[in-house]
């Protein structure tokens, strides 16, 4: 056996280490993350793979800065700030650029590189993938806007294709409660990543489709990295939701993911609660449509009653106006006028009646004045008229005798007895006429005499009262109690005594 | 629901629009006017209602051949801590 040297694992890893690390003091080297850990030590370690080698990396905690304010590969001072160091961000299936320096880890016998500038290497492999799909797909028109459905307006049959344990069932549910009016929603669960994902996926879909219960179909899932969100990006999964006959609703990882599913649907949701949100109105919203329409119900109905009520008030004014009652009130009051006139017109004839009696009145009280100076005078004319008549009488009588006597003496003067004879005749003639005349004067006289005569009122009733010394009682002054008068009457006197006198 | 108004909510909330553009903007007589309010009322309560009582049902499908059970989303998470 020649003398061959013989190591120890201590010194062979010594020596490996050595050369190995001479050899690579600082390397750049690009591959895509794998199995990345975060222990709570603060290092980072992962694999850099690519189609057929894995590389070990550790990150340690002290080498990396909380932000950097350069490009650490190509030294481009970042102008608009710090931006955070690319480990947070560090993610799995990510194609990264790392530069550090080759070691031998000897307790475990394998060698890793120790990062100390990590970043992103561009697009990875899944995104090439997806970015060709996308290409072929957009180019079958999965995505074109005009077979875009719109969904159903408040569904009540949903297929909600998902996790049944996952955050996005939780939280799609959870705003669906307050949204929408009892609905039936059904759950088909799936694995929503893996190997296994996408046939179950598929078969979901299919079922639902043939059972054709729903009115839409739901497909959520809650964020993850892009590896997770793959199942979703197969081209399988994609197809069936272009070939879908009712309206797919999309809802896979965060705002900031998309997949071909989510492209390919009809209404691509930004987050499961976002889904839920799309889906169905709120709640509140339909309260309020339905409270709009109670209040426009209610004012409707307000303005028409409030128009047939100034109607029917309108109407009733007119018939009031028209009615008996009201014309009955009109022949009231003209009867009443009516009334009024009549009374004061009879008002009026009798005050004009009183007034008219009343001067009648005093007329009559005043006339007994007015007959006494007459019947003196009628008293004093008669005496007059009768020593006249005497004296007329006597007159005549005289003349007649001195004719007579001159007729005594004439025959002797007398040339012819028939011119006597005729004045004889004419004498005699015109004594007759006088005579008649005087006896016709006579007779006048006697008769207005006559009618002057104080006693012929006593046949009407009248009667003279005259004192003992024969004058007229004509006042109360002619006369006072115990005197005795003489009341002449038609037939005679009555001597009377005079009791009292009274003032009239 | 009386058996009047048997429609959805959407079929319920268009008749009780159409019944207040008419009540709105027409001259109708009065029995119609008062049928027409009354089955808006009526329209009114029934959509009320069904918004109260608006609760999904919630079902976890089953394989294929099997009965739906009821669904109560628990979080794996949660599960986990239990």
């Amino acid at each position: 056996m020649p003398d061959v040297h013989i190591f120890s694992v201590s010194a062979l890893t010594a020596a490996v280490k050595h050369s190995l690390e001479g050899a690579f003091p600082f390397v750049w080297v690009r591959g895509q993350v794998s199995n990345l850990s975060r222990p709570a030590s603060g290092h980072i370690y992962f694999s850099l793979k690519d189609e057929s080698c894995s590389l070990a990396a550790v990150w340690f905690k002290g080498s990396r800065k909380a932000e950097e304010h350069f490009d650490p590969l190509t030294g481009e001072v970042y102008e608009d700030g710090p931006r955070p160091n690319p480990a947070l961000r560090l993610e799995n299936g990510q194609e990264v650029i790392c530069a550090g320096r080759l070691t031998v880890y000897g307790a475990r016998g394998l060698y890793q590189i120790v990062v100390e500038i990590c970043a992103s290497g561009g697009r990875g492999r899944l995104h090439e993938e997806f970015e060709h799909l996308r290409i072929r797909l957009s180019g079958l028109g999965y995505f074109s806007l005009d077979r875009k459905r719109s969904l159903p307006e408040n569904p009540r049959r949903v297929a909600v294709v998902t996790a049944p344990g996952g955050a996005a069932v939780h939280d799609f549910l959870r705003i669906a409660e307050g949204r929408g009016l009892a609905s039936f929603i059904r759950i088909f669960p799936i694995p929503v990543q893996g190997e296994n994902a996408p046939p179950k996926i598929l078969a979901a879909m299919q079922r639902i489709f043939v059972e054709k219960w729903a009115e839409v179909l739901v497909l959520i899932r809650g964020g993850g990295s892009a590896e997770d969100l793959w199942a979703f990006n197969d081209e399988r999964v994609a197809a069936a939701v272009f070939d879908a006959p009712i309206p797919v609703l999309a809802g896979i990882g965060h705002e900031v993911d998309v997949t071909l599913a989510d492209m390919t649907a009809d209404v691509r949701a930004a987050t499961p609660s976002h889904a839920a949100q799309l889906l169905w109105p709120s709640r509140e919203e339909l309260s309020r449509r339905a409270a709009f329409f109670e209040h426009r119900l209610l004012q409707a109905e307000k303005r028409y009653m409030e128009g047939l009520r100034l109607r029917l008030a309108e109407l009733l004014r007119d018939l009031d106006w028209r009615s008996p009652r009201r014309l009955l009130d009109g022949f009231r009051e003209r009867l009443a006028s009516g009334l009024r006139l009549l009374y004061s017109a009879g008002k009026l004839a009798l005050e004009r009646k009183s007034a008219r009696l009343e001067t009648c009145l005093s007329a009559l009280s005043a006339a007994p004045q007015s007959i006494k100076p007459g019947k003196e005078r009628v008293l004093y004319l008669e005496e007059r008229l009768i020593q006249a008549g005497r004296c007329v009488l006597a007159a005549r009588h005289a003349e007649l005798d001195l004719t007579a006597a001159a007729l005594a003496r004439a025959p002797l003067r007398i040339p012819a007895v028939s011119s006597l004879d005729s004045v004889e005749r004419r004498l005699s003639v015109q004594g007759r006429q006088r005579l008649l005349d005087a006896g016709h004067i006579l007779e006048h006289a006697a008769l207005r005499l006559e009618a002057r005569n104080p006693h012929a009122p006593l046949e009407r009733g009248y009667a003279l009262v005259r004192r003992h010394d024969g004058g007229f009682v004509t006042s109360m002054a002619d006369t006072s109690p115990g005197d005795v008068l003489r009341v002449t009457v038609r037939d005679g006197d009555i001597p009377v005594r005079v009791e009292e006198a009274h003032e009239s | 629901m009386t058996k009047k108004q048997n429609g959805s909510f959407e079929q319920q909330m268009q008749r009780l629009q159409e019944i207040v553009q008419e009540l709105e903007h027409t001259d109708i007589p009065l029995e119609r006017n008062v049928a027409l309010y009354k089955e808006g009322r009526e329209l009114v309560r029934s959509c009320k209602e069904l918004l109260e009582r608006a609760q999904h049902e919630i079902r976890l499908s089953a394989e294929e051949g099997g009965d739906d059970v009821p669904f109560a989303p628990v979080r794996d998470d949660d599960a986990a801590r239990m």
